[in-house]
């Protein structure tokens, strides 16, 4: 047929050069996506944490302690202590440190809980919680007045509405951006470890409050000040590092170097560590060491 | 420190699978153009027409309805590359050898479906989303394409 004779050269032509598809090369399309999202989502996420760090800052000491009261985790509130006499005494050292600090007239509840995990907390609604595990290892009064102090501290940098700015600033981006959970979940990861630094921040301005006021109370007693952090150290080991991004609290390591400098700028000298005045009974704490 | 070390540890788990995903892909896509450009060049002699009536006519001995349709889907790679488009804007190349694909292998089919016919005519062209059309998320997962249309016996 005629036309079909025609066209034959031109058909192979046609067969051979595609138009209807794109020349450019998908994967580096793809990782320019990526990277411009990426930078594009850091930016934003950047800006609405330090928005909300800064609010968090501006607002008038009333209106926080209000806030975190209305944070108070309330089965904590009424829980029995695991020993009452243990309990007071934590209380007696964490008022005597807060009596030190502009939080002095706000009440600050201690909860003394029976656990065998190794643990303190700043609980929002005014309590600081602390474990049998904790009480039992330690081997002095410094050593936990230090713990308190730095509990205190999140205190009084208002820590916990901080994390609830940042979830929300996180969270907040994510419904923006992303129509469709699962570019939602890949922007939440990429950018979740942004929030983790934030608290590793926290932590580290924690510490540095706590040996200021062990500075304050214990008269530059330097003595057990690090124990706990050097303690932990050593548990962590030294495969810790590379998690280190994944938590929340910075590497132990770095915790006692930081304290160590902040100790010899702030003039502290080692002194005599003050032991516990209320022992656990199965295990016989030496003062001496 | 610890961060640029996350940093790169969370880059590298999505990197590796992306790069992986992406050659799979452009394998399979490679193989299956080239058994397509094979089989235009062996069928170039029956062609295909839009239109509903040739200019030069010679006697029509039979005619029929053909149809030639085919499912295709893309790879994890090219989805993923997709979705992030669809936050961005813009053409989304990665489905475009997807429907070239389907357009070529369906035509492809139907011609299969009548091998003594001289043409076919009024050819068209459906496609249909399936596999995750019931889903909400908008991203195809595979296509089916249908190319039909009316093959041309010639009385000889």
């Amino acid at each position: 047929m005629k036309i079909m004779e025609i066209e034959l050269d031109k058909q192979l032509d046609l067969i051979e050069d595609n138009v209807n598809i794109g020349k450019t090369n998908l994967l580096l399309v793809c990782f320019q996506l990526l990277a411009g999202l990426l930078v594009l989502f850091s930016l934003s996420a950047f800006i609405l944490i330090s928005s909300a760090n800064l609010i968090v800052d501006l607002l008038p000491d009333a209106t926080v302690w209000k806030a975190q009261e209305l944070m108070k985790v309330e089965f904590l509130a009424g829980s029995v202590s695991a020993d009452a006499e243990i309990q007071a005494y934590l209380q007696e050292i964490s008022d005597r440190l807060k009596a030190a600090t502009p939080m002095r007239d706000i009440q600050l509840k201690l909860i003394y809980v029976k656990d065998k995990d190794v643990n303190a907390y700043a609980v929002p609604g005014n309590m600081i919680m602390v474990t049998s595990a904790l009480y039992e290892e330690a081997s002095s009064e410094n050593e936990i007045a230090m713990i308190l102090a730095h509990e205190q501290g999140h205190f009084y940098y208002r820590d916990h509405l901080r994390a609830l700015g940042r979830k929300m600033s996180l969270l907040l981006l994510t419904v923006l951006v992303a129509p469709s959970a699962d570019i939602g979940s890949l922007l939440d990861g990429l950018v979740g470890g942004l929030l983790l630094r934030y608290s590793r921040e926290q932590e580290y301005k924690a510490d540095a409050f706590g040996l200021d006021l062990m500075n304050k109370v214990y008269g530059g007693n330097a003595a057990g000040v690090i124990d706990f952090f050097e303690r932990l150290q050593k548990k962590e080991g030294t495969s810790a590092k590379f998690t280190a991004f994944l938590s929340t609290h910075p590497l132990s390591s770095e915790r006692v170097a930081a304290l160590k400098e902040n100790i010899t700028q702030n003039g502290m000298k080692d002194g005599t560590k003050i032991p516990l005045r209320i022992k656990k009974v199965e295990k016989a704490e030496d003062s001496a060491e | 420190m610890e961060d640029l070390f996350g940093l790169f540890f969370g880059l590298f788990f999505m990197v590796v699978p992306l790069v992986f995903f992406w050659a799979i892909g452009h394998m399979v896509e490679g193989a299956h153009y080239k058994s397509i450009k094979k089989r235009e060049i062996i069928k170039i002699k029956q062609p295909v027409f839009n239109i509903k009536r040739l200019p030069e006519e010679g006697a029509v001995r039979h005619a029929e309805l053909v149809c030639g349709s085919v499912v295709v889907s893309i790879d994890y790679f090219k989805r993923f590359l997709a979705m992030l488009r669809s936050i961005v804007g813009g053409r989304v190349e990665a489905y475009e050898s997807l429907l070239d694909r389907g357009r070529r292998e369906a035509v492809l089919r139907m011609k299969d479906k009548c091998p003594q016919a001289d043409y076919v005519l009024n050819v068209r062209f459906e496609s249909a989303a399936i596999g995750k059309s019931a889903d909400q998320s908008k991203q195809i997962g595979s296509l089916e394409v249908l190319a039909y249309g009316t093959a041309v016996y010639l009385q000889k």
